[in-house]
């Protein structure tokens, strides 16, 4: 089976920092957005540039991501030549193949690769709330004539610190690549979305593989080496919102931004639709007694209280003179009467029992236990 | 294997959606903001563990055609079960001999074709929550040839005109009528059947033979007096949308969260199609009070007692109450819109103001830009 590009999403992280939300599952598996899951967008993203072909490499608490990632109807990616492939580590001949790295995690995968034969292959990471269309990013490569496109983001010189940044020449052309550097040079960010012409990919990765030294990382290694080796590399400049949700600060913020009248995240395209599961649920029932402003709200929703800034996601119930401000509320969860929750983030399913009152009003809290609300 | 083969069937010609029906079958039509009619029906016989299902259409069936699908949304197994849509192959000579048992003859082989013992047959504008399974436990139990299933309702006078009702003695129906709307209590009959698949296919083979016109229910009346024929009590929640009136009263009633109970129950999901779209938007202007909102939409002025299907957006500043909005449509800024039907994909942007009352709802049409 032939396929001129395939992606492989890197979805084995953790995700410490957000806590108890990653205690359970994957950080793509996190919640996001009222409806959606974190890799629903780059698996959204490539059904929208039709890719055909999606490997999913999962490794920490991968039960839940590898079941729901293993439905590729969810994402039209279900036609007769194509799919969405779970790809954990799995026990091989010379022992357990546990990804040591994001390189590594491809590298094992190697066998899949071969078997579509692609020209390039899209690596992507699970992590990432954004709209892309990677088809336009391969017409760049090829027009390039590039071995390797990195997709880079211009971010604040101070936020430079915090990311790889590609320092480049006046062609875009990456001379030199810094992971998190205390003095930047450039404010280009890699977005951690690579385009590899696939022999040079494959060569590469059999190279690193066996070398103790590497911690066979894209980022630290085999970037690196691509230009040692004076390969082509070239930055594709992407604009538009982009977010890496590492914290409960910046997930938080990040929901809240879908508040903004402006609609940053273009959700409302239909052209460039986000697919996520289909829960049948009912719409969602606004009482007489409730009062909604600057919200974004799911499905199966009950609401008969007040809703300031804050998405809720489906089947949450939110009963009379309850309020609930600057929050995100994941499915299911209930707040009883005369309850108050204020900049929090509630867990999926929890109640809010009646009259409590939840929330720091100078920090953003995850309510994750049920401790926490009595 | 499975017991029991469904077929939906559809309503006769005197049913009449003033305007929406010009567009799309009465099954396609949007109800509740996120659902088509067909989706309840469809769902009690997945649910009631029928997966080998038959769709009959009257007429315009692509709307109907693009929802269903290959069935895999309703969770039918794309191997071994099927949904089926059943579409005039053969023109009637006129509307006065197309009926439900033209149609079903048509397609009787497939009937013929399959292996389980019973046929369901159940309308998709009757719009209830029900388990076939324990009518067809009840159709075993009585021993009877055919199992009707009737509701009585003490608001007869008021809703299902024109529904037929049954007379029952014993557990026996010994005669069906028209609801003519003269009395609050009838019987009514929810054109839900239980027979014997053989049975089925006996009856409408010769159903031509004796009248070319009979329809199902004529079928059935005219066997009251030599089978047996048992009446099965529905106590649930039913409504028949049978007239632009009807589908706006239904579709208001479930706004109320406690009335919409009496139709949804966690443990009897109704499937429908995903659209894909984004959660609800509320905007900072937004005031919605009393109102059923499905996924979508964008909301940036006044509702009250409103249903608005998917992809809805209502401009600044303009108020909307009492009206049901079909997925799609356009509400401009300042707009006023009171007692109304908005068709899907309309955009109301030049005139205004659209005044309906309680007894003359007022509508536009698909598509339109008013």
């Amino acid at each position: 089976m032939k396929t001129e590009m395939l992606a492989m999403i890197l979805a084995g992280g953790r995700g410490t920092r957000l806590l108890d939300l990653t205690s359970k599952v994957a950080k793509p598996a996190v919640y996001y957005g009222g409806k959606y899951r974190i890799i629903d967008f780059p698996l959204s993203n490539c059904a929208n540039s039709n890719i055909g072909v999606v490997g999913v490499l999962t490794q920490y608490e991968s039960v839940l991501l590898n079941a729901y990632t293993a439905q590729g109807s969810r994402w039209g990616i279900d036609g007769r030549d194509n799919g969405v492939f779970v790809l954990p580590p799995r026990e091989k001949n010379e022992g357990f193949g546990k990804y040591r790295g994001t390189a590594d995690a491809i590298y094992q995968n190697i066998d899949f690769m071969d078997m579509y034969d692609p020209e390039y292959v899209l690596i992507l990471s699970g992590d990432h709330i954004y709209k892309m269309n990677y088809d336009k990013m391969l017409d760049f490569h090829k027009q390039q004539n590039a071995d390797v496109t990195i997709a880079g983001l211009e971010v604040t010189w101070e936020e430079a610190k915090r990311f790889g940044i590609m320092n480049t020449n006046e062609k875009d052309e990456i001379v030199e690549f810094e992971e998190k550097p205390a003095h930047p040079k450039n404010n280009l960010a890699s977005m951690g979305i690579y385009i590899f012409s696939y022999k040079a990919l494959r060569k590469a990765l059999i190279a690193d593989a066996p070398d103790e030294k590497s911690d066979h990382d894209f980022g630290k290694n085999i970037i690196p080496t691509f230009l040692n080796e004076g390969k082509k590399i070239v930055a594709y400049r992407f604009k538009g919102y982009w977010k890496d949700v590492g914290t409960i600060d910046s997930l938080w913020q990040a929901n809240m931004d879908l508040l903004d009248e402006n609609d940053l995240l273009n959700m409302e395209d239909d052209s460039w639709k986000i697919y996520t599961e289909d829960v049948p649920t009912t719409p969602q029932f606004i009482g007489k007694k409730a009062r909604i402003k600057r919200a974004y709200i799911n499905q199966g929703c009950v609401v008969n209280g007040t809703i300031e800034n804050s998405v809720l996601f489906r089947d949450c119930r939110i009963h009379k003179n309850a309020k609930v401000i600057d929050s995100v509320l994941m499915p299911e969860v209930v707040v009883e009467e005369g309850a108050v929750v204020r900049n929090c983030i509630v867990a999926e399913g929890l109640v809010i029992p009646a009259g409590a009152s939840i929330g720091d009003k100078d920090k953003i809290e995850l309510i994750s236990k049920k401790a926490q609300v009595k | 294997m499975i017991n029991a083969i469904g077929i939906v069937n559809f309503e006769d010609n005197s049913v009449s959606i003033k305007g929406m029906d010009q567009f799309r079958t009465l099954a396609a039509m949007s109800f509740l903001g996120r659902y088509r009619i067909i989706d309840f029906v469809l769902s009690n016989m997945v649910n009631s563990e029928i997966d080998h299902i038959n769709v009959m259409v009257k007429e315009k069936p692509r709307s109907l055609i693009d929802h269903l699908g290959d069935g895999s949304l309703y969770n039918i197994n794309s191997k071994r079960g099927f949904l089926r849509i059943l579409f005039p192959d053969d023109p009637a000579l006129n509307e006065t001999y197309f009926h439900d048992v033209y149609l079903m003859n048509q397609y009787l082989h497939e009937i013929q074709d399959t292996q389980s013992k019973y046929v369901v047959i159940s309308p998709s504008y009757m719009i209830m929550r029900i388990n076939y399974q324990d009518v067809i436990k009840a159709h075993e139990e009585s021993g009877a040839d055919i199992t009707c299933v009737y509701k009585s309702v003490t608001n007869a006078n008021k809703k299902f005109t024109g529904c037929k009702t049954a007379v029952i003695k014993d557990g026996i129906v010994t005669d069906i009528q028209r609801n003519k709307g003269t009395r609050k209590n009838a019987d009514i009959l929810t054109e839900t059947y239980v027979m014997d698949r053989e049975l089925f296919i006996d009856l409408i083979e010769k159903a031509p033979l004796i009248s070319p016109l009979y329809n199902l229910v004529d079928v059935i009346t005219s066997v009251l007096s030599s089978l047996k024929v048992c009446a099965y009590e529905y106590k649930g929640f039913l409504v028949c949308i049978n007239s632009l009136e009807e589908y706006y009263e239904a579709n208001m009633e479930m706004i109320d969260y406690d009335k919409a109970q009496e139709l949804f129950a966690d443990n009897w999901p109704v499937y429908t199609k995903t659209n894909d779209s984004h959660p609800a938007f509320y905007s900072k202007n937004a005031h919605a009070k009393h109102c059923l909102i499905a996924n979508g939409c964008v909301i940036s002025g006044e509702l009250e007692n409103c249903i608005l299907g998917r992809g809805v957006t209502i401009g600044k500043g303009a108020v909307v109450k009492n009206s049901v909005l079909l997925p799609d449509c356009y509400i401009a800024p300042m707009a006023h819109i009171e007692n109304a039907v908005i068709d899907k994909h309309a955009r109301v942007e030049r005139k205004l103001e659209i005044i309906g009352t309680e007894d003359r709802l007022a509508y536009v049409k698909r598509r339109d830009r008013v």
